[in-house]
């Protein structure tokens, strides 16, 4: 039996331009046995200033899990990723690429910048909630993760 | 001759009478050798150079006789011999004047007698050698004349054949030739200047200016030559003769003098050629080149065009004056100088016989004229270079239209990349919505399922079966526009292993079915691995879907070159399913054609079509035969991976 990080509550970070996805995702997490919070942004320079805890974000938690779209408008989502995995502490929090494409060249560039994992959204509306939550299962329930700091 | 200088040999077998004219002989001054024998008188008289007589006995009792000796000795040395004899019988006279001039003595006769004959025989014998010795100097004289005067005669025989030779050479020569007095009369004519002329032997010679072949229109002209000869002004003059028949032809005419010692002019001779062949051979060249209707041009080896045709100057524009003017680097496009000084070098350096190149030349109004161009070197009969022959073609339409061709392809392939790549962002960003409109409905038909009637929940079930289907469409759309968009490289490849994965990946399918797929040994390919894969198992995967009811499905696979050298290896297909009707043969490699409906057999009509595009990109190409009821076989080609490589298999 695993134990969320801190507290009862486990708080997600999702960066997903697409509002229906961005839905889909809530609803599938929504089902979940464990308590969560969905944070959603929509593209990267939101995501780095969530993560930063900039502007309206000064009082963002540090998330548990960041679920990373790749083509976001704005500040592209390998651009985040690179930020992500060179901060001092950001870099320990894992990164989930949940992307339409299934280039290889998409695939590879993300795991040498250090993505935790890599998944291409299926098409299929049944297998994308069981994927969405299976994500949330294997990584807040089955992997163990160094302890958040609160510093940023 | 004195008796001292004279030596005697006595050859006298009797010692007492040999004796007594010794001594005799010596008191009267001269030298005496003895002999007793013929033999011993024959061995001193030839070796003794000294002997000038012999007195000789005739009996010299046994061995060699007298006469016998003498004739012996006369055979090695020319000596007078005086016999001396007892008798005086007939028969011995005859026997020694038979051998020798210079008489006998008969031993009685006193001493006195033998003296005188001796003398005499001596003064005889002078005497012949004297006029042997003339006799000599006569014949030696003869002979040295005998031999001038065939030397004579031999030099007359060399004359006489030189005379000859230059009477024949003079009749075989193919032009005409006269030999003139000073005068200008014919005084020789050789029987080409007759045939040329028409004129016999007989009606020229003697005939004097103005010659019977003149034209007498041409007389002014002719007659300036003449003079121009007879005032030592030698040169070729093309003049206008006539035949006797008085028809007119050009003449070339080479007159020359022959001059005596003494600066005389003896004769003048004028070699006559007739023209008119050369001529039109010339008028014929000069039509030939001049009215050609491709450029051509003699150009001189450093680069002035000494001639060129009407076709060429129009074709760069200029008038045929202007061309004189100029020389090919002048009229070569820059870029193409290299080529052409490369052709000229290589043909003045013999390597080659004939240079063809396409090059550009500058139009008179600057712009660019493409020509194909032959180029032939033509040397003199000792291999000088003389002049180049040229023959020009204009090729700028055709260039033109090689080029609009390239551009169109370019344009083409371009066209055609943009397509695929539109084919590739557009079933990309399908998907994006299509994906919400499937999801949302499932996820309405999951959360309202208990609010929904039959009715709503038959309609839900047919929108999500049409947006399963618009996205099977655009994920095969993808696939298909992917074959060339984001194929991977080709490289030599054992074409088991993408069967292999093929077989593996229509795993579930075949257990179900219970199919039995079987191969032959396959040889290597040049190819995509993946897409060669995905072309195995479409061909694999069809004809399991397509079997007849109730039999299990067969597929076989097997394969072959058509021969060592070919690059292609052809590949067969073959299963015992439903078969293909020949009149949609031609449908069924076409994308998105379906010969069955969707609930007979499901599908989105592209996997043919897929297969047809992945051979096509290997440059192979794919067709079928097929027997309905009985079965389908598919062909088709891939490069086979030597041939690409070009190892040896």
């Amino acid at each position: 039996m695993s134990t969320p990080v801190k507290g009862d509550c486990i708080d997600i970070l999702l960066v997903e331009d697409n509002e229906g996805d961005a839905r889909l995702a809530m609803e599938a997490l929504s089902d979940s046995k464990i308590r969560n919070r969905l944070y959603h942004v929509s593209d990267g320079e939101e995501a780095m200033a969530f993560l930063l805890r900039h502007g309206a974000w000064a009082d963002a938690p540090r998330p548990d899990l960041i679920m990373l779209d790749l083509n976001l408008p704005r500040k592209d989502g390998r651009q985040v990723l690179a930020e992500l995995k060179a901060h001092d502490t950001l870099m320990t929090i894992p990164v989930v690429i949940l992307t339409i494409s299934d280039d290889e060249a998409d695939i590879l560039k993300s795991y040498s910048l250090h993505a935790n994992c890599y998944i291409t959204k299926p098409i299929d509306f049944n297998q994308f909630m069981r994927i969405v939550r299976s994500i949330e299962d294997f990584w807040l329930t089955i992997v163990k993760l160094p302890r958040g700091t609160e510093e940023v | 001759m004195s008796p001292e200088q004279t030596t005697v040999l006595l050859v006298e077998d009797e010692a007492l009478f040999s004796m007594a004219l010794t001594a005799m002989l010596q008191d009267n001054g001269y030298r005496v050798l003895t002999a007793s024998t013929g033999e011993q008188g024959l061995e001193i008289a030839t070796g003794s150079p000294a002997v000038n007589l012999v007195l000789m006995d005739v009996e010299l009792g046994p061995g060699v006789s007298g006469i016998d000796a003498a004739l012996a000795l006369q055979a090695t040395r020319a000596l007078p011999v005086v016999f001396l004899t007892s008798h005086n019988e007939k028969e011995m006279f005859d026997r020694v004047r038979s051998v020798t001039r210079y008489g006998y003595v008969i031993k009685n006769m006193g001493m006195h007698v033998i003296i005188s004959s001796i003398e005499m025989a001596l003064e005889l014998f002078e005497a012949h050698r004297k006029t042997r010795e003339s006799e000599e100097r006569f014949r030696a004289l003869s002979e040295t004349l005998q031999a001038k005067n065939r030397l004579i005669s031999g030099i007359f025989d060399t004359q006489r054949q030189t005379m000859t030779s230059l009477e024949n050479l003079l009749n075989a020569l193919p032009d005409g030739l006269s030999v003139l007095s000073p005068e200008g009369v014919h005084q020789k004519v050789n029987p080409a200047l007759c045939r040329i002329t028409g004129f016999t032997e007989e009606e020229l010679i003697g005939v004097g200016p103005p010659h019977p072949y003149w034209a007498p229109e041409a007389y002014g002209e002719i007659e300036k030559v003449f003079k121009k000869t007879l005032a030592g002004s030698f040169a070729t003059w093309e003049l206008t003769f006539m035949r006797k028949s008085g028809e007119r032809f050009p003449a070339l005419v080479s007159p020359s003098e022959l001059r005596k010692e003494n600066g005389e002019v003896l004769h003048y001779v004028a070699l006559v050629k007739d023209n008119s062949e050369l001529r039109q051979t010339e008028e014929e060249f000069k039509i030939f080149f001049d009215n050609a209707p491709v450029g051509k041009s003699i150009t001189s080896p450093d680069g002035p065009l000494l001639r060129v045709n009407e076709a060429f100057a129009s074709m760069l524009g200029y008038s045929l004056e202007e061309m004189q003017h100029l020389s090919f680097q002048e009229l070569t496009f820059p870029e193409d100088l290299p080529e052409t000084t490369e052709c000229i070098r290589t043909l003045m350096a013999g390597e080659q016989d004939v240079w063809n190149m396409e090059k550009r030349y500058i139009h008179r109004d600057g712009h660019l004229v493409w020509a194909h161009v032959t180029t032939r070197l033509q040397r003199d009969l000792q291999g000088k270079p003389l002049y180049f022959l040229t023959h020009v073609q204009d090729i700028s339409r055709r260039k033109e239209a090689e080029e609009k061709l390239l551009a169109l392809n370019d344009e083409l392939q371009r066209s055609n990349h943009e397509l695929e790549q539109f084919a590739y962002v557009a079933s990309h960003d399908l998907q994006e919505p299509l994906r919400m409109v499937s999801s949302y409905t499932q996820l309405l038909a999951q959360r309202y399922e208990s609010l929904l009637d039959q009715k709503g929940r038959d309609f839900i079930a047919f929108a999500v079966d049409g947006a399963n289907r618009m996205q099977q469409l655009i994920h095969d759309l993808l696939l298909y526009s992917r074959v060339t968009t984001r194929g991977e490289a080709m490289a030599p490849l054992d074409t088991h292993l993408p069967l292999g994965d093929a077989v593996k990946n229509l795993q579930a399918t075949i257990r179900e079915t219970g199919a039995m797929v079987t191969n032959e040994e396959l040889p290597p390919v040049f190819g995509d691995r993946t897409q060669i894969m995905q072309l195995f198992q479409n061909l694999i995967g069809n004809s399991i879907k397509f079997r007849r009811p109730g039999e299990p499905p067969r597929v076989q696979v097997s394969a072959g070159r058509f021969s060592r050298e070919s690059r292609l290896c052809l590949f067969k297909v073959s299963d015992n399913g439903i078969g293909i009707e020949p009149e949609y043969v031609d449908r069924l490699f076409v994308i998105f054609q379906r010969l069955h409906t969707r609930k007979e057999y499901p599908g989105t009509g592209i996997g043919l079509a897929l297969c047809k595009r992945i051979v096509n990109r290997h440059g192979g190409s794919i067709w079928l035969e097929s027997e309905p009821g009985r079965g389908t076989t598919f062909f088709f080609t891939l490069p086979a991976a030597g041939a690409v490589k070009g190892e040896k298999s």
